[in-house]
C-alpha cells in the first residue's frame, strides 16, 4: 500500500508545476479524486484482486507434533476491476486569444473550467455512477450500485444500513433524535471496521450537514462536529477520526450528488430523506489506480487557426476489502 | 474499459431467440485471454406471463458452426409487465478464433428485450 498516495499527496512531492497545478485544482473544487482516494500508477487495463467475502481463513490450533496440516481452508476469491477512460479535447481560435478585450485568456479558461467538471462529475460518478439505461456504462460503478447488488460486486449488504427514518427535522428533531443518528453513525463506522473513524471520510448532502450543526448547537452536550486541519493546513470537519466531507454539486451546478429528497427506501424522488456514506481508504479499504495520469497536454491539430489541448485520464476504483464502504439510508431531512 | 472497435452486437431490439454476428477475435486483438462478454440491456418487457431471456456465448472455428460455451443463465432475466435494464456479464475463455452472442427468449406474451454486447477483459 505504501505506493499509493492521493494526488494530493504526489502534488506536494512533485516538482512539475504543471501536474500541481491540476492536482490542486481538483482539491480546490472538492474532487474526491483529488483529495481522499489513494491511487497508484499502474500501466494496465484491468487489475486483480482477492477478497474474502463472509468469514475470513479459517485458523488451526495443534497439539506440539502435529504435523497435521491439512484441512479446510477457505480461499480468498479472486475478483477484477477494469480502467475507464475520459478524454476531451478542447480548442480555441486564435483570433480570441489575441483580443486585447480579454481580460483573462480564454483557453485557459475552458481548461480551467473543464478540470472543474472533471472534479463535480467524478464525484457524482463515485456515488452515484450504474450501467443500466440511464447510467454511463462507460465509467466505473459507483458505490450506491454497488452496496445495492452487494453479491454481484463484492461488496457488503449489511453495510446498507436502514436509518430507520430518524428524524432531523428542524421543527421535529430532539436531541434524543440527534442522539440516536450519532449512534447510527457509530454503527457505520464499526461496519467499516474503523470503530474511531481511522481512514475513513463521511460524505454527506451539504444541507444535511448544516442541520446537523445546527443540531448539534441547539442541544449542547450532544456532540457533533470536531473542526481540525488537512495535510494542506486547510480546516476539515470531523467525527472522531474520520473526516466530514459534502461532495458538491453536479456538473450542472444546481443538482446535489447527495440530495435530502430521496425516498425511504433510498431511491430518488421527491421525497424528504438522505444518505450519509461511509469510505474507508487504509487497510486494503477503497482504492485506485491510474494508467493514464490526469493531464492536459498541447493538441496542434489545428494550428495555426486554433490552440489546442487534449485533457484525458484512464484508470479505475476498486475495495479488496468488501466493508471499505457503507450507507446510511432513510434519515429524515423534512 | 471497452474497446468502441469491439463490439459484440450492437443494440438491437428483439422479440423472439437471435444469434449474433460471429466476432473475430483475432482481429480484435484477443487470442486465447480470458474475456468478459458484457451484455446492457433495457426494456425488457413482455405483455404478459412470465417470458425469459437467456444470454450465452457460442464459440467456432470458421464462424459457421458454433457450439455453446458459456451461458449466461444465473443472469437470466424473467419478464414482466414492467420495463427492466440492467448489466450481465459472461467469462469468456475459448481458444477457438469466433464468438458470438446468443439471446433466446422463450415464454410469456410479446416478449421484447433491447440489448448491446461488449467484449472486454474484466468486469467492474
Amino acid at each position: 500500500m505504501s505506493e499509493f498516495l492521493r494526488l494530493t499527496d504526489y502534488a506536494l512531492q512533485s516538482q512539475d508545476p504543471a501536474y500541481m497545478a491540476i492536482a490542486m485544482s481538483l482539491y480546490d473544487n472538492g474532487s474526491i479524486m483529488g483529495r481522499d482516494i489513494p491511487f497508484a500508477v499502474k500501466k494496465t487495463l484491468t487489475v486483480n484482486g482477492q477478497r474474502y467475502l463472509g468469514g475470513g481463513p479459517q485458523i488451526n490450533w495443534v497439539k506440539l507434533n502435529d504435523l497435521n496440516l491439512t484441512g479446510e481452508h477457505s480461499t480468498p476469491q479472486k475478483f477484477q476491476e477494469q480502467a475507464y477512460l475520459t478524454r476531451q479535447a478542447i480548442y480555441t481560435d486564435n483570433e480570441l486569444l489575441t483580443d486585447e478585450n480579454a481580460l483573462t485568456n480564454p483557453h485557459n479558461f475552458s481548461v480551467d473550467s473543464y478540470f472543474r467538471s472533471f472534479s463535480f462529475d467524478f464525484n457524482d460518478k463515485f456515488f452515484n455512477n450504474h450501467h443500466k439505461e440511464s447510467g454511463n456504462t462507460e465509467c466505473f460503478v459507483g458505490l450506491r450500485e454497488r452496496l445495492d447488488n452487494a453479491s454481484k460486486y463484492g461488496a457488503t449488504s449489511a453495510n446498507k444500513m436502514n436509518g430507520g427514518g430518524i428524524d432531523l427535522t428542524a421543527a421535529s428533531a430532539t436531541a434524543i433524535t440527534l442522539g440516536d443518528f450519532f449512534e447510527k453513525l457509530d454503527e457505520l463506522l464499526w461496519r467499516l471496521n474503523s470503530p474511531e473513524g481511522d481512514g475513513v471520510v463521511i460524505y454527506m448532502p451539504a444541507a444535511a450537514k448544516r442541520r446537523i450543526d445546527n443540531l448539534a448547537r441547539r442541544y449542547s452536550g450532544q456532540g457533533g462536529f470536531s473542526v481540525s486541519t488537512d495535510q494542506l493546513g486547510r480546516s476539515v470537519s470531523m467525527y472522531k477520526n474520520a473526516q466530514i466531507r459534502t461532495p458538491g454539486l453536479k456538473v450542472d451546478q444546481s443538482t446535489e450528488i447527495l440530495s435530502v429528497t430521496e425516498t425511504a427506501t433510498g431511491g430518488d424522488g421527491s421525497s424528504s430523506y438522505f444518505s450519509v456514506y461511509g469510505v474507508r481508504y487504509t487497510n486494503n479499504g477503497v482504492i485506485g489506480w491510474t494508467k493514464t495520469p490526469l493531464s492536459a497536454v498541447p493538441d496542434n491539430k489545428n494550428q495555426p487557426t486554433h490552440t489546442g489541448t487534449l485533457i484525458q485520464w484512464s484508470g479505475g476504483i476498486m475495495a479488496p476489502d468488501p466493508k471499505a464502504f457503507g450507507r446510511i439510508y432513510n434519515l429524515k431531512y423534512s | 474499459m471497452y474497446d468502441k472497435l469491439s463490439v459484440l452486437q450492437a443494440e438491437v431490439t428483439k422479440t423472439a431467440s437471435f444469434n449474433g454476428s460471429g466476432y473475430d477475435l483475432t482481429a480484435g486483438g484477443y487470442p486465447n485471454e480470458r474475456l468478459m462478454a458484457r451484455v446492457l440491456y433495457n426494456s425488457a418487457a413482455n405483455a404478459s406471463g412470465s417470458g425469459v431471456v437467456t444470454f450465452s456465448i457460442e464459440h467456432s472455428d470458421d464462424n459457421v458452426a458454433f457450439v455453446a460455451l458459456a451461458s449466461g443463465a444465473a443472469d437470466k432475466i424473467t419478464l414482466t409487465t414492467t420495463d427492466q435494464d440492467g448489466e450481465i456479464f459472461i467469462p469468456v475463455t475459448t481458444n477457438k478464433r469466433y464468438i458470438r452472442l446468443v439471446c433466446t427468449i422463450a415464454g410469456g406474451t410479446t416478449p421484447t428485450i433491447t440489448y448491446s454486447g461488449d467484449i472486454g477483459t474484466a468486469a467492474p
